[in-house]
């Protein structure tokens, strides 16, 4: 059991507090949480600040009615400015590593060969990263899972049929009951998120956590961060409570994702001479093909990512035509049922279909051409961060690529139906892969009615050698304040091509060694 | 993929130049006299009843309790008790997500609720041209229709948000499960 003695809980705060540390780390998804089991292990003082709740293993009851409030922003349903795409990122001590699906990749050759040409990053040769990959995947149990449950294979099947290229995915988990519940935080406590193995180590380490707190401003005098002003949240990690916690460091870890962290800098107001900070965020754009298959599927249980095919990544070269990547989404009732925009009987049918369904999704490789140049974060007048992602005809040219190649693999697997997840296309899909594949030819791509998701959010605070082309520098520094570094998935200037998990935690183990050591922490060698 | 919740962006009609000229003129116009105009009038004999939830006004209450029907044709309980509750249920679970939304965007659902249930914005922008309790269900699907299929960003972004709260309340409610043939969690010893 984790220690809870040091854990503030922002809704039942009856005063103001000041705490003074090392370092603070404002989030604790997987930068945050990494970053706070090292410092402390290394003998610094480490306050976390989330604004999430601390929920644990007991209060994850498999229910999406239950989840989506408590551990993810906005209900599950973060949305880009003009609505056009939905954001799943989690809000809950531990981050989204409490609510995601478990899928951890390396980072492609390809993606960190771009970074050091493009922007100049030093340190990111594979050769470089290895080492930090493999502690994190011995720290977190990251494996190739051996079982496909009947969605997941799918995917594999009709991907090999056509000799496509397609692989098991690495899961972080330990004695995995492989229920499918991974979105709405592990019951059994085998997912190895931050919620059950950094956390709980840097707690044990004497670091404290502030729950329900919301940082809201840094506070800057000359070129340092002297204190970051969280306040307190109630019981919905929303409305404020009126109380405040004040943390007081020496060194500032932000680690609260693409939109937050933009969003606390752009409220501090902190130097920003080349106006750098929220620009190029991207999202993995993300498109879905369902089809109906003959089987019965029941695509809620079983791990809900086992399969994966790059086919496509990169299909047109790393700076060509978009790739993307080929995966699998668990469908529960409520995640299926709101992505299905009809009403009525076409509502109703599709859902009757529910245990014979099945679905794909093509995540978008954004970043890497001059089209794909990503969103940017901007404040809303209550000083909230929105995130305004433009739909370019680079990205459509990729979904409506994806589109068809999803429905391929779905016929290929024997899918009776398939259907493009498009306000235009029939609910009850299309018969044969050449029916299926007009239909995508003659679809209007446009906002709001391509239905678009997203469930990585990447860059915001992007690191390069130059300040004019970037926010922080190849340790994560920021290139204006002396104490202030970023150590998560807002850091990176592109997208990945893979889902973002294990390349943070790689990269902030390296990083945060490399601070422990700047800030005389005593770092103890690992095996 | 996506979760209960799409609202729509009244914020912006006041603040935002840019989504207002995106949207046209006419639906523009409309919404944004929605969020000024008085609540709405006496003849939705339910408007002046106080609210028994959290964030739903009696107003809001009453539109939705025509157009949950609506939106789950077939999808909700034949027996009339059971379909009442289940109504009851969909509303309680709207309530929940609202009090569980950004600040920013129980805003804009709110502003939503107040262009449906205002008796002018309801007429010319919803198309609804009676209280929602005299509506036919007739009446209901063609503005659901005429909102999702329309030209203007904001109609649709204002049924998407529709939809998603009263479906995503429903399917998360163990009583929608038999129907669509999902076992519901495993037990977990």
């Amino acid at each position: 059991m984790a220690n809870t003695d040091n854990v503030i809980h922002g809704s039942k705060l009856d005063k103001d507090l000041t705490l003074r540390a090392d370092v603070v780390i404002i989030g604790t998804g997987a930068g945050g949480g990494t970053a706070a089991e090292i410092l402390s292990a290394a003998g610094l003082k480490v306050v976390m600040l989330e604004e999430g709740g601390y929920y644990r293993a007991t209060d994850f009851r498999m229910q999406e009615a239950d989840a989506y409030p408590n551990l993810y922003y906005e209900v599950g349903a973060r949305k880009t400015k003009d609505k056009s795409i939905t954001i799943l990122q989690g809000r809950a001590v531990g981050g989204s590593t409490t609510v995601n699906w478990t899928s951890c990749f390396r980072t492609p050759t390809e993606t960190f060969a771009f970074w050091t040409k493009t922007f100049g990053v030093k340190g990111y040769g594979d050769a470089d990263m290895a080492p930090w990959f493999a502690r994190m995947e011995k720290r977190l149990n990251i494996e190739p899972w051996p079982i496909r449950n009947p969605h997941n294979d799918v995917l594999h099947r009709g991907a090999r049929k056509l000799g496509w290229v397609v692989e098991a995915i690495p899961r972080n988990v330990k004695a995995c009951r492989n229920l499918g519940y991974c979105g709405m935080g592990c019951p059994v406590d085998a997912k190895q998120s931050m919620l059950v193995t950094t956390i709980p180590a840097a707690l044990a380490n004497g670091a404290t956590l502030a729950a329900q707190a919301r940082a809201h401003t840094l506070e800057i005098k000359g070129d340092r961060v002297v204190a970051v002003n969280a306040i307190a949240l109630k019981q919905n990690s929303v409305d404020p409570t009126g109380r405040r916690i004040r943390v007081e460091a020496p060194h500032i870890v932000l680690a609260g994702g693409a939109i937050n962290n933009p969003g606390l800098l752009l409220r501090s107001e902190v130097p920003d001479p080349y106006e750098r900070i929220g620009k190029r965020t991207f999202l993995h754009v993300t498109s879905v093909s369902t089809a109906i298959m003959p089987e019965k599927i029941e695509p809620y249980y079983g791990a809900p990512q086992s399969a994966y095919s790059n086919q496509f990544l990169f299909r047109d070269g790393v700076a060509g035509r978009l790739g993307y990547k080929m995966e699998v989404p668990p469908l529960h009732p409520i995640l299926t049922a709101v992505s299905t925009l009809w009403f009525g009987k076409e509502h109703a049918d599709v859902m009757a279909r529910l245990p014979h369904l099945s679905a794909v999704i093509a995540l978008m490789r954004d970043g890497f051409h001059d089209d794909s140049p990503g969103g940017s974060v901007s404040l809303l007048s209550d000083g909230s961060p929105v995130l305004d992602y433009p739909l370019t005809d680079y990205l459509w040219d990729g979904i409506r690529h994806a589109y068809a190649s999803m429905a391929e693999i779905q016929f290929a697997a024997g899918a009776s139906r398939v259907t493009p997840v498009h306000m235009d296309a029939r609910p009850d899909g299309y018969a044969t892969l050449a029916d299926t594949k007009k239909a995508i030819a003659d679809l209007s791509l446009k906002a709001l009615r391509t239905q678009l998701f997203s469930a990585h959010v990447m860059g915001g605070c992007g690191m390069g050698a130059d300040p004019k082309h970037s926010v922080v520098d190849s340790h994560g520094k920021h290139h204006q304040l002396a104490n202030l570094w970023v150590f998560d998935g807002s850091l990176f200037p592109t997208g990945l091509g893979t889902n973002p998990s294990l390349t943070i935690y790689a990269m902030a183990a390296r990083l945060a060694t490399q601070l422990a050591e700047a800030a005389g922490g005593k770092i103890k060698p690992t095996t | 993929m996506n979760a209960p919740n799409t609202p729509p962006p009244p914020e912006e009609f006041g603040t935002g130049r840019r989504m207002f000229l995106k949207a046209g003129v006419a639906g523009s116009a409309l919404l944004f006299l929605g969020r000024w105009l008085p609540p709405a009038h006496a003849a939705d004999s339910s408007a002046a009843k106080e609210s028994t939830f959290a964030y739903l006004t009696a107003a809001d209450a009453a539109m939705l309790a025509r157009v949950v029907p609506i939106m789950l044709e077939g999808a909700l309980p034949k027996d009339r008790a059971q379909f009442n509750a289940a109504v009851g249920e969909i509303l309680h679970g709207i309530d929940v997500t609202l009090a569980h939304q950004a600040l920013s965007v129980r805003g804009e659902i709110q502003g939503l609720f107040g262009v449906l249930t205002k008796t002018i914005t309801r007429s010319l922008v919803a198309g609804i041209w009676t209280s929602w309790d005299k509506a036919t269900d007739q009446d209901i699907r063609d503005f659901l229709s005429s909102w999702r299929n329309s030209r203007l960003d904001t109609l649709r972004t204002g049924y998407i948000g529709l939809n998603n709260l009263i479906v995503g309340s429903w399917y998360g409610n163990p009583k929608s499960w038999a129907r669509i043939g999902y076992g519901g969690p495993p037990a977990i010893a």
